[in-house]
């Protein structure tokens, strides 16, 4: 069986306003695709509930970096009350989702994935020695490389969603409450 | 016999369906790409007041070479099914409100003839396994398949109009 | 000869009780859906790993159920259990004056139940569970310098993830019975019906 190793855990992200579901996800999927990870989607959950669309999704992309060590990303994103606004951006109206997300980023280094070396005792035992003392250089460098990819994505999809907060102001949709209700 | 099992993808979807419409894009898809598809069973629950449960499973399988064959199977379950009327385009039209969970799950079947029975057959079977054909087994069947079964998904979204229909890997395979 | 006791490392250890109308067939299923779809098990129903069920009937104090769930998989990533540590998760379930009683919902008459259940879960990683590691000459002294130095890291890790699945059981468990929830994330995805078959627009 293949082991892995945490390199990010649980990095969340949340943010709460105006974003477009489809472009989110289409960048999401396009930047994994232009980085070489390999598409998997575990669940894609929709629920349509009275205050708004209930969305889940668990993304597990990986990416072989060698026969040897590949890494595994995984997002799950929690999207609640989504509804469907209006907006005016460069004088046009244009249609886009209001609501609740929440991201969690997770990725794993996982080496030995072809399972060659955990069908005996002594294989599993030589290789951790391995990957712990010898290929130390290797791994370090990998797992560097691996967090370097996973901030770029964080910082990207911070970067999309920042521009839906402030470029754009809704033109009619529910209000969002803004203050604590007074007893 | 071995398998290659894939991952199982899960969609699930809570609204109003054309269900007619998901079942017979669904059919039409395998048999454009030459599958052959198996429903293997079908089972309808006695209602409750909060509506139906219905569970369908699909097995569709499509011979590759003499050695490799793609298995796809299907698993529908439909969860409070009612039968109400909506209106489009004017024109009034039956559907189906319900939770449905799909999940589609594949896997390689490599040497699924079983026509290896002697224990020489068997010696080179696992040279032919391990080593001349890993890379036509990494690279191009479970991969192909892979994309492939993205490929329904992708469809089963759009046809849902569920919100992550963007596929840009549309172009691998 | 002593028999093999494996090295233990618990995660999680907690019960959920809660006495009320519920409907049982719904809590049994969201339960199973749940290890289904987090690798824990599979659809095959011989595999599923229910090691005992009790069920007893009583005219005036109402049935007793027992169920235990023995799952097991390997940390995420494994498509099995890994010869040197496996995931365990075992769940106790204990139903008491569970009765049939009829219940109204929007308008409808539904056969619920009312009674305790009572759910406890604990969550472990087994170290060298079939005792391989022992046979061996060199290994059998390595051992201890192995997973107390070496590979100490990992399973403190493993233990943190395996921690995290039980208790998002214990969330999915709570959304079900409607009782307080903490989880920054939901789960069972607003889909599974709750205790009292009511929508997700209710805030809990």
């Amino acid at each position: 069986m293949a082991e892995r190793t945490l390199v990010v855990d649980h990095m969340r992200l949340m943010y709460e306003g105006l974003f477009d579901v489809e472009e989110l996800y289409a960048m999401i999927q396009e930047w994994f695709r232009e980085k070489g990870y390999d598409k998997r989607e575990d669940k894609n959950y929709e629920t349509v509930t009275p205050t708004g669309k209930y969305v889940e999704l668990v993304l597990e992309p990986w990416k072989k970096i060698t026969d040897y060590a590949k890494f595994v990303v995984k997002i799950r994103m929690v999207m609640e009350d989504v509804k469907k606004v209006d907006i005016e951006r460069e004088g046009l109206k244009v249609t886009v989702n209001q609501g609740k997300v929440s991201m969690i980023f997770d990725a794993w280094f996982e080496t030995d994935y072809e399972n060659r070396w955990e069908s005996k005792p002594e294989f599993f035992f030589i290789r951790t020695m391995f990957d712990r003392f010898i290929f130390v250089p290797y791994t370090e460098r990998f797992k560097a490389r691996l967090l370097e990819d996973v901030n770029q994505l964080y910082g990207n999809i911070k970067g999309f969603l920042n521009l839906y907060r402030y470029e754009s102001e809704a033109v009619s949709g529910p209000p969002t409450p803004t203050q604590f209700p007074k007893f | 016999m071995r398998l290659e099992k894939l991952p199982v993808s899960r969609i699930r979807y809570a609204g109003i369906v054309d269900f007619d419409g998901l079942y017979r894009m669904m059919h039409q898809w395998f048999l454009d790409r030459s599958y052959y598809l198996e429903e293997q069973s079908w089972k309808y629950k006695i209602p409750t007041p909060l509506g139906k449960h219905m569970e369908i499973e699909w097995d569709a399988w499509k011979k590759v070479t003499e050695y490799a064959l793609y298995r796809i199977h299907v698993y529908f379950y439909l969860m409070d099914v009612k039968e109400i009327e909506v209106v489009r385009d004017g024109k009034k039209e039956k559907r189906l409100k319900l939770k449905m969970n799909l999940e589609i799950s594949s896997q390689v079947e490599m040497e699924y003839q079983n026509r290896v029975t002697t224990p020489l057959q068997k010696v080179l079977d696992d040279v032919l396994y391990k080593t001349l054909l890993r890379r036509d087994m990494d690279i191009f069947w479970t991969d192909h398949l892979w994309y492939i079964v993205f490929k329904l998904h992708t469809e089963i979204k759009k046809f849902l109009g569920m919100e992550t229909t963007a596929d840009p890997y549309r172009a691998v395979w | 000869m002593v028999p093999y006791i494996p090295h233990t490392i618990e995660a999680a250890r907690y019960r959920v009780k809660h006495l009320d109308y519920f409907h049982m067939r719904n809590l049994y299923f969201m339960m199973h859906e749940w290890f289904i779809e987090e690798g824990w098990a599979t659809r095959v129903d011989y595999d599923f790993g229910e090691k005992f069920y009790l069920h007893r009937e009583h005219a005036k104090r109402g049935d007793e159920i027992w169920f235990w769930w023995r799952l097991t998989k390997g940390a995420p990533g494994q498509s099995g259990p890994n010869p040197f540590y496996e995931w365990h998760l075992d769940l106790d379930c204990h139903v008491v004056l569970l009765t049939e009683v009829e219940v109204v919902h929007e308008g409808e008459k539904f056969k619920a139940n009312y009674g305790e259940p009572e759910i406890k879960v604990r969550a472990y990683i087994l170290v060298d569970p079939k005792g391989t590691w022992q046979k061996k000459i060199i290994l059998k002294d390595m051992y201890d310098v192995f997973t107390k130095r070496v590979w100490k890291a990992e399973l403190q890790s493993q233990r943190i993830q395996l921690y995290r699945e039980a208790y998002r059981l214990q969330e999915a468990i709570k959304t079900y019975m409607k009782l307080q929830l903490y989880l920054p994330e939901p789960e069972m995805a607003k889909w599974y019906p709750r205790k009292d078959f009511t929508d997700y627009d209710v805030k809990t």
